[in-house]
């Protein structure tokens, strides 16, 4: 089985790279768009893909991976279940803050199949964050976008200061809070 | 007309009596109830128990077949402020009163020719389902010189929700459900008063896949002698090119066969059980189709007991399962409001 | 005129909007230039439709003219009706007769005039070649109903013909006898399709709907694919690959025309229930009883993008892929040796 490896590559210069996985290619795409559309400093490059592993024939020529987020789709089981089977192709290392759960499609409560609790516990299993997002909207895709810019940057290691696993470790808990705020 | 029957209005009395007596002893937060039922984000349980309520009374059918084979709209309802079921009487004239003005307006209510509207509130012991529960209110409209036939019926319940009554403060009644049956006129002017009346809020009871599919597996659990139909499941399909729509009908005995299969607890249905018949059926489906139907939405469930869609609308079939039914509707309705 | 024939033109007329009122009265013929000119048509429905009644008076038009209008309202709107395709056959060894519409008409309506009296039978041939038959049907005592009529087309030596409506199960009986005699055939099924879209039925029947249309029109990869290639650079799709071998497959499938339009298709499947092993439910040998209905406007079409959007395994199941190749979107499905079959008709 191939496992994507978070630290199977030397870094690029000045630029950082995101990895979007999920079945929903139009939400893909534009969140994709959005997050390009934000001001940087260095260059970003988002890979799509529905499912891990990777098709290997790429690996070549793939730059490293900073950060990893899981899309699932709260309307989809299917959705679910082709993350959490994509989630075994990911080495250990990657959990050390490099991965992010984003939940779209939770606010129209009368249409989810998904369990809330179940995308939570997932993402504890994990020991990684989850982001609840309605990518319709376009001021809750922009500011997601601008979430997911941030943790990338901490997570290519161009903010100084701070590390990966200190950040989401810190996101976890005022998520976890928050949660049962509610 | 306006009289209640005397027997309704003194089994709504005794029950009152009940409730206030509860409600002084009970003050507890929202808050709390939420966290007690792990009713985040309005979850649904990991269990339920099945239901072992007391058989109906011998005449209960013709009492609550007003119910039967109809298409209600569900509603989920905030607790009524100095609502008291020894005013029934008094709601009924009030009401009726109410409707006739908006017709004199002659802007809301367009039926037909010049019908004279009747309204009776009357308490409906029937649904009550435990000693400390309460009755539930029944508000009937009919067109006197048309019959009289009934023309908007609309029922207030709180069927099993009994932890709920322990927390609603006091001078609130808590009905979380609220059926309604007829013309969206009448709906709209009675739901007005109610709402300004007992300072209440209503809102459409919508129905989850996640809730939807729970009803498919229990419905189809229960035993039924007569007017057997197929368990159908009608999912629509998102992200297509044209909209596209799959209805997935189960004949009765097969669908009871691979449910019996599943569910091997006596006294409650786990939520494994549930996600296992969903997954067993999604995946016969699958192997013909080569179709995912876990990535399209459960809109609509109908099985020999009731059809149910995820907006709200719900046509109960079958007197023998009626409580478990309201019970199972008062519960979202209740998760609905908290 | 009969009162009859006075309000069925007349609600007839009420049927046909506004914008069409002008042709279909020309194409029906019945008036003169000047009786055309003299009708106003902006006043209200019920005035022009009574205008209509008093000219019809006027010229002494029959029940045959009013249904006449039906046919020539029935054909413009024609797919407000559901069609069900049926498929007649010769024995070994008939002779091919020489067909003409005359004698089809004639034996038509002998055949079906033979053993009802109260009928009434209009033809009408459109410039797509097709003949409207429209039968009103009565009893032996009651006169023919003309609000619930059966409408048939029909093409020249073809073995297709098209119904709409359901009608009794006697009369689509003497119907059938009608039809084999006239167009000199020996035997009648239906196909198990059915549709609101009679041209697509057509389309799928009469095979004018070509699937591999790709060999003929070969669109480069490149521009096809632009609406994806055209994003910004620093987006890297990761499955290409895997969405141009879906497109592909479902290309060979669907072809890359149009598709004919279907309202529906149903499966009937009494096949075992089979789970994955570790799921350990109900391991029966009895068939599974269900009934599988995909519906939508455009059915095909529908079907044709599950797989690119994720919602199903490229190559999609034969038993999708095969409606239009089979001619059918009603089928049985039952547990063979080797995979499902659906050779038998639907009962």
């Amino acid at each position: 089985m191939s496992t994507l490896a978070a630290f199977g590559k030397l870094p690029t210069l000045n630029s950082a790279t995101i990895l979007l996985v999920g079945t929903n290619e139009i939400f893909q795409q534009q969140l994709a768009e959005t997050i390009l559309q934000e001001k940087q400093d260095l260059k970003i490059n988002i890979h799509l893909a529905d499912s891990l592993p990777l098709p290997p024939e790429r690996d070549h020529i793939r730059p490293r991976i900073d950060l990893i987020v899981f899309m699932v789709n709260m309307q989809s089981k299917h959705s679910y279940s082709n993350i959490e089977a994509s989630l075994v192709h990911v080495d250990a290392s990657f959990f050390l803050g490099k991965v992010c759960f984003l939940a779209t499609g939770a606010g129209r409560l009368n249409q989810i199949s998904i369990e809330v609790n179940a995308v939570l516990k997932l993402a504890d299993l994990y020991c990684s964050p989850v982001l609840f997002c309605e990518l319709e909207c376009e001021k809750i895709r922009i500011a997601t976008a601008q979430r997911l810019l941030r943790m990338l940057r901490i997570c290519a290691g161009h903010m100084s200061g701070v590390s990966a696993l200190s950040f989401s470790s810190l996101m976890k808990s005022s998520i976890g809070d928050s949660s049962f705020l509610a | 007309m306006e009289r209640a029957p005397t027997e309704d209005t003194a089994s709504g009395r005794k029950t009152m009596g009940h409730g206030t007596n509860f409600i002084s002893t009970a003050h507890l937060s929202r808050g709390r109830i939420s966290l007690k039922r792990g009713n985040l984000f309005g979850h649904t349980p990991a269990k339920r128990r099945i239901l072992q309520t007391p058989r109906m009374q011998e005449n209960a059918d013709a009492r609550i077949g007003f119910l039967l084979r109809k298409q209600l709209t569900l509603y989920s309802v905030t607790p009524l402020y100095r609502f008291s079921y020894d005013r029934l009487q008094e709601y009924s004239r009030q009401l009726c009163f109410v409707i006739a003005a908006e017709k004199q307006k002659g802007l809301a209510i367009h039926v037909e020719g010049d019908l004279k509207l009747k309204v009776k509130f009357s308490s409906l012991s029937v649904l009550k389902t435990s000693e400390k529960g309460q009755a539930g209110v029944l508000i009937q409209v009919t067109a006197e010189n048309a019959g009289p036939k009934v023309v908007w019926i609309g029922c207030f319940c709180c069927t099993c929700g009994d932890d709920i009554l322990e927390t609603v403060m006091e001078d609130f009644t808590c009905f979380p459900l609220f059926l309604v049956n007829g013309a969206e006129s009448l709906s709209a002017i009675i739901g007005t008063w109610l709402q300004q009346t007992f300072d209440c809020s209503f809102s459409l009871l919508t129905i989850s896949p996640l809730n939807l599919a729970w009803m498919a597996a229990m419905w189809t659990g229960y035993k039924i002698e007569h007017h057997k139909r197929a368990m159908e499941l009608t999912f629509s399909v998102p992200g297509t090119s044209q909209p596209l729509d799959i209805s997935y009908a189960i004949h009765a005995e097969d669908a009871k066969a691979l449910w019996d299969s599943i569910h091997t607890t006596q006294q409650e249905v786990r939520q494994e059980q549930v996600n296992l018949f969903m997954d067993g059926l999604c995946y016969h489906f699958y192997r013909h189709f080569k179709i995912y139907l876990s990535a399209t939405r459960l809109v609509k469930v109908s099985t020999s007991v009731a059809c149910v869609h995820s907006d709200g609308k719900i046509k109960i079939l079958h007197s023998a399962y009626l409580m478990e039914i309201l019970a199972l509707m008062t519960e979202l309705a209740i998760s609905q409001i908290l | 005129m009969d009162e009859i024939v006075a309000e069925y033109i007349r609600r007839t007329v009420l049927r046909i909007p506004r914008s069409e009122m002008g042709r279909m009265l020309t194409t029906w013929g019945v008036f003169s230039e000047n009786q055309l000119q003299s009708i106003n048509l902006h006043q209200i429905k019920d005035k022009l439709s009574q205008e209509v009644v008093q000219l019809c008076e006027e010229n002494g038009a029959t029940i045959k003219h009013a249904a006449n209008l039906d046919i020539i309202y029935n054909y413009t709107y024609r797919d407000k009706k559901v069609w069900t395709v049926y498929k007649m056959t010769k024995e070994d060894g008939d002779e091919n007769v020489v067909f003409n519409w005359v004698d089809f008409k004639n034996r038509f309506k002998a055949s079906l005039r033979l053993l009802l009296k109260n009928v009434t039978i209009t033809f009408k041939k459109f410039e797509d070649n097709s003949m409207w038959i429209r039968i009103a049907w009565g009893t032996q005592f009651k006169k023919p109903n003309q609000y619930k009529p059966t409408y048939v087309v029909y093409h020249s030596q073809t073995p297709y013909v098209f119904i709409s409506h359901s009608i009794f199960k006697n009369c689509r009986v003497l119907l059938f006898q009608a039809l084999l005699a006239a167009a000199n055939y020996s035997d009648i099924h239906e196909m198990d399709l059915r549709s609101r879209c009679l041209d697509s039925l057509k389309d799928i029947v009469f095979k004018r709907y070509n699937q591999n249309v790709e060999t003929f029109n070969p669109q480069p990869l490149q521009e096809r694919n632009s609406t994806l290639e055209n994003v910004d650079p620093r987006i890297i799709q990761e499955d290409k690959n895997k969405k141009e071998t879906i497109r592909k497959i479902n290309e060979e499938d669907f072809g890359n025309g149009s598709l004919p339009k279907l309202q529906y298709a149903q499966y009937k499947l009494e096949t075992v229930f089979k789970s994955k092993p570790e799921m350990g439910i109900l391991n029966d040998k009895e068939p599974f009883r269900c009934l599988v209905t995909f519906s939508s406007p455009h059915l095909l079409e529908a079907l044709k993008s599950l797989a690119p959007a994720g919602l199903a395994t490229a190559p999609l199941s034969r038993l999708l892929t095969c409606i239009v190749p089979e001619a059918k979107n009603s089928f049985k499905i039952t547990e063979k040796k080797s995979g499902f079959s659906h050779g038998l008709p639907d009962q």
